[in-house]
């Protein structure tokens, strides 16, 4: 078996473990190796390089990694879940398919059981996290509009990315019903910023940004570590964290694309694989000390699992909007309806997200399934009412945690590596389904006050399980949560989670950009106690 | 026969100026393709479709075909729908991704720029005192003590 070793070993090159690395090799003299299952994905491999484009994002772009199948996937059976698991296994993780919406979660998402008596509260808030908010900002890119009423005030961002015609028709509606509004916060350069290109409107940010303007980890913060010493093995899929004779962690097996294992040892552990990826590693690293999985003393990993159930709203207007034209899932989004107003029957709250049309492909084919597209004499008639015409409606929801919501190992189903694969089981709570049946009645009162025709409404969406949160939950009590407010294990002390897995609720907005502040976070407290994590 | 059927589902359309399916060269696409086993069933299918409604031989009726005016060509499509309706959902699919991943064809519906990188697309700059009501309406998010 080969031996290697750093100081600090990452596991996931995402979102977090990007970020970790930037922020851990910055410590003078520190060693920083991450290990990423997944391989490079190069900026010309992208489907937008080509016309059948919409066709490679059914294939080997998938968002499922169930229909993907590349070697890096491994296998995750949702079928005991009305939400369907999307992830990303490549250096950038999700972020390489994400749409780039870039909201921080507000001062009371980190209040829930105080404020509304439901989920717990998390045991740091808003405060603590706005200076590393406004790093990660700067690290990634982010444009906006400062001065939005809904949310904390953002101290800089690029111009925001423009509206198109069809979404300034639904800003317009906003404004006719008195209901807020505000441009997207995007992860997506609208000027040459951080060496990078500005946008150019291909459309499709969930498919990989050629152009390098969407900032997915990979072009924001891994070519910044790479320069301060980071190191990054790819095709190394960890199975396993081991521990010393005290109960300390003190590195990894893994095994390379050629199936060797290697045994790399390491000095404080930080895992960044996912709110699946990282439960599964944890459940899978089993030993006497952790018969039931790593840092599982509570019992609590893999439980809590929240996917922000998504509800969809279309309509369809007169004029050719152009409306397929943009960034596809950034333009403007509402939060109306994100706080706690017990009048309406639920707590917590929503963001609608505006999307622009659909592209050609996918127009035809949902046309046709709907019957809106008739075949033969009618059929580029019918076609073209519909392509450039519509814009749709996201309503995320925050769903709150549940223990029966869950992650499990899969022994039924094995990796290429033969580890075994994620088993999820989760259903939507009452108080999820009342929240977005009134998202969805809010999502058609706009469409028709933008002049359109509701063509669409329904909850959930399947295949939108982007958001993987909670599953080994941070919080200051060791018997109901895995790790402390450092995202440090309460089991294992040179043990640390960074990603999405640890939120406590997950709020009604993408979670990428709090778990990265929460890693930047995390990653002072490692510096601070360097000397007693080495000891 | 498979270009005679294609073109009933998406003929050329002189008002919108786009091309008939095997004008888009889309008849090579589908015989050639990962899918020709499936436009194979499928020719099978509408075969014996034909086959039933003309009173030909099994195997034989696919010169009947092309007897049949444009609208009778689409009664016997839509009769294939009716039989095996999984395996014309399959042939359609692979008509329309064809044909909507056909440069020629996406240029003239209006899809921008084809492929959408390197050229990429533009889009105007907004005014943003279209934001002055969300201004006006203050504060929308919950304040919470430290």
């Amino acid at each position: 078996m080969v031996s290697e070793s750093a100081d600090i070993l990452i596991i996931g090159s995402g979102a977090s473990g990007a970020a970790a690395a930037w922020r851990l090799s910055r410590i003078p003299g520190i060693s920083v190796v991450c290990l990423e299952q997944g391989r490079h994905v190069l900026p010309g491999e992208y489907p937008t390089n080509s016309a059948d484009w919409e066709l490679r994002r059914q294939d080997s772009f998938h968002i499922s990694p169930n229909v993907r199948r590349r070697p890096a996937d491994y296998p995750i059976d949702d079928k005991e879940s009305p939400i369907a698991i999307a992830n990303f296994n490549g250096v950038g993780g999700g972020t390489v398919l994400y749409s780039g919406h870039f909201p921080r979660f507000h001062p009371s998402d980190f209040r829930c059981r105080s404020l509304d008596g439901v989920g717990e509260d998390w045991p740091l808030d808003y405060r603590a996290l706005e200076p590393y908010f406004q790093e990660n900002e700067k690290m990634m890119g982010v444009a906006g509009l400062v001065g939005d009423p809904a949310n904390p005030s953002y101290i800089e961002l690029q111009p925001p990315v423009p509206l198109g015609a069809g979404g300034l028709r639904i800003a317009e509606a906003f404004n006719s019903l008195g209901w807020h509004w505000w441009p997207s916060y995007s992860a997506i350069n609208t000027r040459e910023s951080g060496g990078r290109g500005a946008c150019i409107n291909l459309g499709p940010c969930n498919t990989g940004c050629s152009q390098g303007a969407k900032a997915s980890v990979d072009v924001t913060y891994w070519p910044e570590a790479y320069r301060q010493g980071a190191r990054l093995l790819t095709e190394s899929r960890v199975l396993e964290i081991t521990l010393n004779a005290q109960g300390k962690a003190n590195g990894v097996l893994y095994q390379d694309a050629a199936g060797s294992m290697h045994r790399f040892s390491a000095r404080v552990v930080v895992v960044a694989c996912n709110g699946i990826g990282t439960p599964r590693l944890l459940l899978n690293s089993k030993s006497p000390a952790f018969p039931d999985g790593l840092a599982n003393e509570s019992g609590l990993v893999g439980r809590n699992l929240m996917l922000h159930p998504l509800g969809y709203v279309e309509g369809v207007f007169e004029e050719d909007l152009q409306s397929s034209i943009g960034p596809q899932g950034c333009c403007l989004f509402s939060q109306q309806f994100y706080e706690t107003d017990p009048a309406r029957g639920f707590v917590r709250g929503y963001t609608m997200q505006i999307l622009r049309g659909a592209p050609a492909l996918e127009t035809a084919l949902a046309g046709f399934l709907k019957r809106q597209i008739n075949l033969g004499p009618s059929f580029h008639g019918d076609f073209r009412r519909l392509f450039n015409h519509t814009m749709g409606i996201a309503v995320i929801g925050e769903d709150l945690p549940e223990l029966t919501n869950r992650v499990e190992l899969d022994p039924e189903r094995l990796d290429t590596w033969g580890m075994p694969g994620a088993k999820v089981y989760y259903q939507l709570s009452p108080n999820t389904r009342r929240m977005l049946a009134h998202g969805l009645d809010r999502s058609r009162e706009v469409i028709e006050a933008a002049g359109g025709k509701v063509v669409a409404s329904f909850a959930p969406v399947r295949n939108t399980g982007w958001h993987l949160m909670g599953t080994a939950r941070m919080g200051l009590r060791r018997r109901d949560s895995v790790v402390n407010e450092f995202g440090q294990a309460h089991d294992v002390p040179n043990l640390f989670i960074v990603d999405s897995s640890i939120f406590v609720t997950g709020a009604g907005v993408n979670p990428v950009p709090t778990a990265q502040a929460l890693t930047l976070y995390i990653c002072d407290h490692i510096e601070r106690k360097l000397g007693e994590l080495f000891c | 026969m498979l270009g005679e059927i294609i073109d009933t589902l998406i003929p050329a359309d002189a008002r919108t100026q786009m091309p008939s399916a095997t004008d888009a060269g889309i008849e090579f696409v589908l015989r050639a393709g990962p899918k020709a086993a499936m436009v194979q069933d499928y020719l099978a299918l509408a075969e014996v479709v034909l086959s039933a409604r003309s009173g030909v031989e099994s195997g034989r009726a696919e010169g009947s075909f092309f007897q049949l005016s444009p609208q009778q060509r689409l009664e016997v499509l839509n009769a294939t729908r009716t039989k095996n309706a999984p395996l014309f959902v399959a042939f359609v699919t692979a008509l329309f991704q064809a044909y909507f991943t056909c440069p020629s064809v996406l240029t003239r519906v209006g899809s921008g720029a084809v492929p959408p990188f390197p050229q990429g697309n533009l889009l105007l700059t907004n005014d943003w005192s279209i934001l002055d009501p969300v201004f006006r309406l203050g504060r929308v998010y919950r304040e919470v003590e430290a």
